[in-house]
């Protein structure tokens, strides 16, 4: 007989919107606000799984009315066991609304609370549960790195996030109009932090393939680790023509919004560091697919943002590298992200252990009942 | 049209009734017809029909004169305006036992008149199996007849006189007419002269014809009496009258001929190989003078053996494929013992004899007649076959051409390929038939009138009559012609037309009628929408549709007496507050017009609203209409996405508040009780004022259950495992009810266990249309239940409508579930689980005289037998309560809104019972809302049947003068809360937190 237990009798949707103040930039876009569709999943037995995905401040109430119309009553006494097979449901529910960012971000919410109660069930952190490659990874800072931070903030920070915080590796956003402004920026950045420090940068897809490898020829002098989204994510074939005008790995992933785009990088060689988005590419479901895949073509992965979240993703598989530290969450949490040094270590509470905290959830809550206790001493 | 309402509003004192709502409930009658009315009018008296005939007249309006609406031809509804006599005129003005004589107004119940005239060992002859509930009017309009016609006759020949009035407003005095009169009538003139003088013209041209081609039959209903007219009938008006089926005259007033009605009664079953043999030896039978003759076959005890109804008393009927139940009439029991013995002597004498059964005891009688009575019941709606319908449903013939008639009709089913079962008046050669017509297709369709063409052929042929007891309306009006011929045909138009020149009673039924596959109900064009709901309605195809046609329309929930359907109905009388008027309303509101708002019908809404969802329909109703659950889908969807009133927060979630207020029960009962607060409370919470709010208990049984030591009996092994439901009743507020189920229990070497979460069956979400809420508890119940469940443990609920939750909404909602059939399988009442699920189980001594009542949901799924058997086994007396709602029917009773209507059920039946009962008699009542409306509305104190249990064995009697329940259950009786003076002061901050806590509290 199926275990009654498992079927899942609880679905509820918010959404919390946490402005960013002053707002953050990069080359291409401001980031005004942090958007949290979250998704809480009760079963028959009382317990709960939380999952999320997050937006740069625009189209969350989408997300939010996908999940609530479409999504959330479909999963209804469903068996949570049964993951992979209730995602495939309903990503096949809603196909037809062609696969993209907001249907997988959708899709994620869902997903990571799917994991989250599968952890919990099993009693087991879920990063063991879905592998346990390792306990600790490393992060880079991209929160000293904003293009939109004068350049003393920038130097003062990046001086503070690596004799202070123990930092080890900081991302720099690139894209300034005049090429001379991005080189003093990295140059400035690398006489404060030292040699030692690992720098890598980000266009974030601001360049067309001309301006990427003469820029990218001068930013080669500060030894960098990557170049991230030099190009627009879609122009893989320019990627792969990029790979032969430099020696700085390419990363990107963050605009991918499936597995099979990441397979596509892939194969055309048009990507050196693979940097799945958890929420981006549906979930956790597919991050670990897109992972796997990099691990099987001998790439390494570092996962993209929400670092309480990648940091599970990334202890899970053997090929990754670092997860990108941004704190924008911790308004809302109970707790901030556990690190040690340059480290990021995975909670060790059954699940993902991200703990959100009610009064502040309601404090900037947007849509869905308003007063939803995500913690309770369930756990 | 539109002023007509307002002009009959300005000149009745009765209700006046065009809202959709109401035309929706009077659409249909018992028959396959439909048709919207004008609108209805409740008239208050006579006079109030004179001026709302006035005013319909100056409007041209159709008018349509309606009983009990229990019509199976379609004469009961129409494009009219209704008159419906059932709420106001309902007095039995005149009983004359000297004279032998009754005057009645036309929505008087025929039982009123038979309970009344039975004292005087008189009776109304004719009794439809509806006599519970059937009206005179609808009696007279039809010519009805019944068991005992056979002795007295039908509904004509018990017509003395009328007072009647046309659609042009004269008011007239009918009955038997000597020449004279009739003479001096013409001769005064008017319209009264003009009258009587077509209709002695009309005898005089048709005398012959009428005399040549009326059937010489007991059971000739077709056409009307015109033979009435007939010199050697003394030109009896009023004879002519009846049966004319509102479509000459409105009877204002009836005078009755009563019979003897023997006061002492004995019945023989007959038991032949086939009902074909049984009907041959019906003649031979009428010969020894019964007072009743009816017949039944196989197909129908199948039926209800499929329906698993009165399983016990089928075993009663003698062997055989085919029964004649024959009742005889005695002034004393040895009389009519001997004509039944000299039957059975007379019977086996003959070659092919019967086996024979005589009962003599009233009860057995009366379950013999429930067989036959369940008729209904056991052909329309059986599981697996297909619905059957009315249509060709009492043809009648010569008796001694009954058993040629069923075989022949049987050869014509077979040839149109219908199943179905023949039962009925044998005895006057009447034969009841529900076939499963298809009317949902044309080619259905056309195969029911090829049908209907040659039934009516073979019933003339055999000089018999295509009504034998329900009219013909519109289902068999058009054949007439060839029953009577053209001529008398046409002798019938003449008739209607001295009376209704205009054409406007009634129109289209009986004369100039609609084809008979006019104004189908269903029709070949129906299609109601698939609508997805949380119920399954897995007894109806799964379909929320069909279980809205599931509705006969008989009317069995507008009787006032026996059984628990409908509460509502016997508080207001009103069509819509019955179970029957709620079901066409929603199968209305499926329809889409006069309702057009589908689920958000605010008509049905109202409808509902009364409703006390005690599911007395479900187990009182012949076709199970099970309107409680039919209401939480409907409020589901109403509400859907709505705020819901405030009463439904309060009591839907009463496990919440309740699990809330345990944290500091004292507190909350202060606030309850005290004077200011109280009134706050209950304001705020959509409870009645006059009640009060039940107490918390200072620790829950759950606590209680957790925090003992351990009884020393219980580590005995091996125990049977049982899991205890503390549901939120005995948890909350009776804890003594729950601890001392445990004691019993484990004196009964069982180990008791409990849930590990606090859980709640949700009932009281029902009652709101809660039901997603309602799902998600159940599977968590499921969940927490399982290796419970699957260890076998036997799942004990001491709330009956918690249980009702397990065995009803759960395999509802969840039909395929198999964890839920197993819960449905292994939970049971207390005294269920004492009497057969404990091996050697030996009840303890309780010497006492016991009142018992059980809850609405215990009645409906299942009874009480298993309670009464415990406690008279233990030696007590015990009075099983003359069943009936107490009202409270859970949170309903609270409520501000139905306050009136709960106190008035409870006065129907219970609460006068208690206060009837001896203060040494215990009350016991499982039911907490039952329990409830005991306390606060007698001042007695119902026990848990566990309480009863507990205080048996006790040594001293209990004392004549003083409450049982005080002296052999001190604890449970004294429950008292002391308000201090501190407590004001808390009190006042506590709302206030309170208040804000709960908020807080229930929006997480």
């Amino acid at each position: 007989m199926a275990d009654h237990g498992a079927l899942i009798v609880g679905a509820e949707a918010r959404l919390i919107r946490i402005p960013v103040d002053p707002p953050r930039g990069d080359a291409i876009q401001q980031f005004a606000a942090l958007e949290l569709p979250i998704v809480e999943l009760t079963d028959a037995a009382g317990r709960r799984g939380i999952g999320f995905g997050y937006t740069i401040g625009n189209g969350g109430t989408a997300i939010h009315s996908l999940l609530r119309d479409e999504l959330l009553p479909a999963v209804l006494e469903q068996d949570a066991r049964r993951t992979v097979g209730l995602m495939r449901q309903l990503t096949k529910r809603i196909h037809a609304l062609t696969p993209g960012c907001i249907s997988s971000t959708a899709l994620a919410a869902i997903d990571v609370a799917l994991w989250d109660l599968a952890g919990v069930r099993a009693g087991t952190p879920l990063y063991l549960l879905l592998g346990g490659a390792t306990d600790r990874v490393r992060l880079y800072n991209t929160h000293v790195g904003w293009l939109n931070r004068p350049l003393e903030e920038l130097v003062a920070l990046s001086d503070e996030a690596v004799r202070r915080d123990g930092f080890q590796a900081l991302k720099l956003k690139v894209g300034k109009p005049d090429i001379d402004e991005d080189c003093e920026r990295v140059a400035k950045v690398r006489e404060a932090v030292g040699p030692h420090t690992t720098l890598m940068v980000d266009a974030n897809q601001s360049w067309s393939i001309d301006t990427a490898i003469t820029r990218i020829r001068r930013l080669e002098a500060y030894d960098l680790y990557w170049i991230e989204e030099p190009l627009e994510a879609t122009d893989l074939d320019g990627f792969a023509r990029l790979g032969q005008h430099t020696a700085l790995a390419r990363a990107g992933g963050e605009s991918l919004y499936s597995v099979a785009a990441f397979h596509e990088c892939i194969r055309r060689g048009a990507l050196d560091v693979l940097q799945p988005d958890v929420a981006r590419i549906g979930g956790i479901t597919n991050a670990i697919a897109a992972c796997h895949l990099a691990a099987a073509a001998n790439l390494p992965v570092a996962p993209h943002v929400s670092p309480e979240l990648s940091v599970t993703v990334a202890c899970a598989v053997a090929n990754s590298v670092f997860v990108e530290y941004i704190p924008q969450m911790e308004i809302v949490l109970r707790r901030p992200i556990r690190r040690q040094g340059e480290f990021a270590l995975p909670f060790e509470e059954p699940g993902h252990g991200i703990q959100f905290d009610d009064a502040a959830l309601d404090r900037f809550a947007v849509h869905g009942s308003a007063s939803r206790t995500f913690q309770q001493s369930h756990r | 049209m539109g002023d007509i309402a307002k002009d009959l509003r300005r000149v009745m004192r009765g209700d006046v009734r065009f809202d959709r709502g109401s035309r929706a409930a009077y659409a249909t009658d018992a028959s396959n017809y439909r048709q919207v009315p004008i609108g209805v009018v409740l008239p208050r008296d006579a006079a109030d029909v004179v001026a709302a005939m006035d005013v319909c007249r100056q409007h041209d309006a159709p008018v349509l004169p309606r009983g009990g609406g229990t019509s199976l031809a379609g004469q009961c509804c129409n494009v009219a305006v209704v008159f419906d006599f059932t709420k106001y005129m309902r007095r039995l003005v005149v009983l004359d036992p000297e004279r032998r004589r009754a005057r009645v107004e036309p929505g008087l119940v025929l039982d009123t008149l038979r309970d009344a005239a039975e004292r005087h060992h008189l009776t109304f002859a004719p009794d439809p199996s509806t006599h519970n509930h059937c009206t005179f009017g609808g009696m007279i309009g039809n010519n009805a007849c019944g068991v005992h016609s056979v002795m007295g006759g039908n509904t004509v020949d018990n017509v003395e006189e009328l007072e009647i009035l046309t659609y042009d407003g004269s008011r007239l005095r009918v009955g038997a007419t000597s020449d004279s009169e009739l003479e001096a009538i013409v001769h005064a003139g008017g319209r009264r002269g003009q009258i009587y003088a077509a209709l002695k013209s009309l005898r005089d041209k048709y005398a012959d014809l009428i005399r040549s081609r009326y059937p010489k039959i007991p059971r000739r209903i077709s056409g009307y009496n015109l033979d009435q007219l007939l010199p050697e009938n003394g030109f009896h008006v009023a004879r002519a009258l009846v049966g004319t089926e509102g479509t000459c005259v409105t009877v204002i007033e009836a005078t009755t001929r009563l019979v003897h009605s023997p006061p002492y009664k004995s019945l023989l079953v007959l038991g032949y190989p086939d009902v074909y043999r049984a009907a041959d030896h019906v003649v031979e039978l009428m010969a020894c003078g019964p007072t009743g003759l009816e017949g039944l076959d196989d197909r129908l005890i199948d039926g209800m053996k499929k329906l698993n109804m009165h399983p016990q008393d089928l075993r009663l009927l003698p062997e055989g494929g085919g029964w004649l139940v024959v009742e005889f009439g005695g002034d004393s029991k040895a009389e009519s013992d001997d004509k039944a013995r000299a039957a059975i002597a007379a019977l086996k004498a003959s070659p092919a004899a019967p086996t024979m059964k005589l009962y003599d005891d009233r009860r057995t009688e009366k379950l013999i007649w429930k067989i036959r009575e369940s008729g209904l019941g056991a052909t329309a709606r059986v599981p697996g076959q297909a619905p059957t319908w009315e249509g060709w449903e009492d043809s009648a013939v010569p008796p001694a051409s009954l058993g040629r008639y069923l075989r022949e009709l049987r050869r014509l089913f077979d040839r149109y390929q219908y199943a179905c079962s023949l039962y009925g008046h044998f005895g006057q050669g009447c034969v009841h038939t529900r076939i499963d017509f298809d009317l949902e297709s044309q080619s259905g369709i056309d195969r029911y009138k090829a049908f209907m063409d040659d039934a009516t052929d073979l019933v003339v042929s055999l000089g018999g009559s295509l009504s034998g007891e329900h009219g013909d309306g519109q289902s068999k009006a058009q054949f007439l012609s060839k029953m009577f011929g053209p001529e008398l045909v046409e002798a019938f138009r003449e008739f209607k037309t001295i009376w209704d020149p205009r054409g406007r009673m009634n129109p289209g039924k009986v004369v100039n009628p609609y084809r008979i596959d006019q104004n189908l109900r269903l029709g070949a064009s129906y299609r109601p929408p698939r609508l997805a709901t949380h119920f399954t309605f897995p007894d109806d195809r799964r379909s929320f549709a069909f279980a809205t046609a599931r509705c006969v329309g008989i009317g069995e929930c507008r009787r006032d007496h026996d059984g628990t359907m409908c509460p509502s109905y016997r508080v207001t009388h009103d069509e819509e507050h019955s179970t029957r008027g709620r079901a066409r309303l929603l199968f209305e509101m499926l329809e889409g017009e006069p309702l057009t708002r589908g689920w958000r019908d605010d008509h049905v809404r109202e409808a509902l609203d009364l409703c006390l969802a005690c599911k007395g329909c479900k187990g009182d109703c012949p076709v199970k209409v099970d309107m409680a659950t039919y209401k939480a889908e409907f409020l589901s969807h109403y509400y859907e996405k709505r705020i819901r009133p405030r009463s439904a927060y309060a009591m839907g979630f009463i496990h919440r508040w309740a699990r809330l207020a345990s944290y500091a029960p004292r507190i909350v009962n202060a606030i309850a009780r005290a004077p200011l607060t109280s009134n706050l409370a209950k304001a705020v919470a959509g409870i009645a004022q006059q009640r009060s709010i039940p107490s918390f208990a200072d620790r829950t049984f759950v606590q209680w259950f957790r925090s003992r030591t351990v009884h020393p009996d219980a580590a005995r092994l091996p125990a049977q495992k049982v899991l205890l439901w503390p549901d939120t009743f005995n948890n909350y507020f009776h804890p003594d009810t729950a601890i001392a189920a445990t004691e019993i229990l484990e004196r009964a070497g069982c180990e008791v266990v409990l849930p590990a979460r606090s859980l709640c069956c949700g009932r009281p979400l029902y009652d709101y249309g809660f039901l997603r809420r309602a799902r998600r508890m159940l599977l968590e119940i499921l969940a927490d239940l399982q290796p419970h469940l699957e260890d076998n443990a036997s799942v004990v609920v001491l709330e009956p409508s918690c249980l009702a939750v397990f065995h009803d909404e759960l395999l509802n909602l969840f039909p395929d579930d198999a964890l839920a059939k197993r819960l449905a399988q292994q939970s049971c009442s207390l005294a269920e689980f004492l009497m057969t699920r404990v091996q050697g189980y030996s009840a303890p001594r309780l010497s006492q005289s016991i009142l018992l009542h059980g809850h609405c949901h215990q009645k409906a799924l299942g009874g009480v037998g298993h309670e009464e058997c415990l406690l008279k086994e233990m030696g007590a007396t015990v009075t099983v309560s003359d069943s009936g709602c107490c009202g409270m029917a859970g949170s309903f009773g609270f409520e501000a809104n139905h306050y009136d209507v709960s106190i008035n059920v409870g006065e129907l039946v219970l609460l006068p019972a208690v206060r009837a009962a001896s203060p040494d008699t215990l009350i016991v009542a499982d039911g907490f809302s039952c329990r409830e409306q005991v306390e606060q509305c007698t001042g007695r104190r119902a026990v848990h049947l566990a309480h009863a249990l507990k205080a048996a064995g006790r040594e001293s009697a209990v004392q004549k003068d003083r409450p049982a329940e005080e002296q052999m259950l001190p604890a449970v009786a004294r429950r008292t809360f002391p308000v201090e003076l501190a407590a004001t002061v808390l009190i006042g901050a506590g709302v206030t937190l309170g208040a804000l806590g709960a908020w807080q509290w229930w929006r997480r």
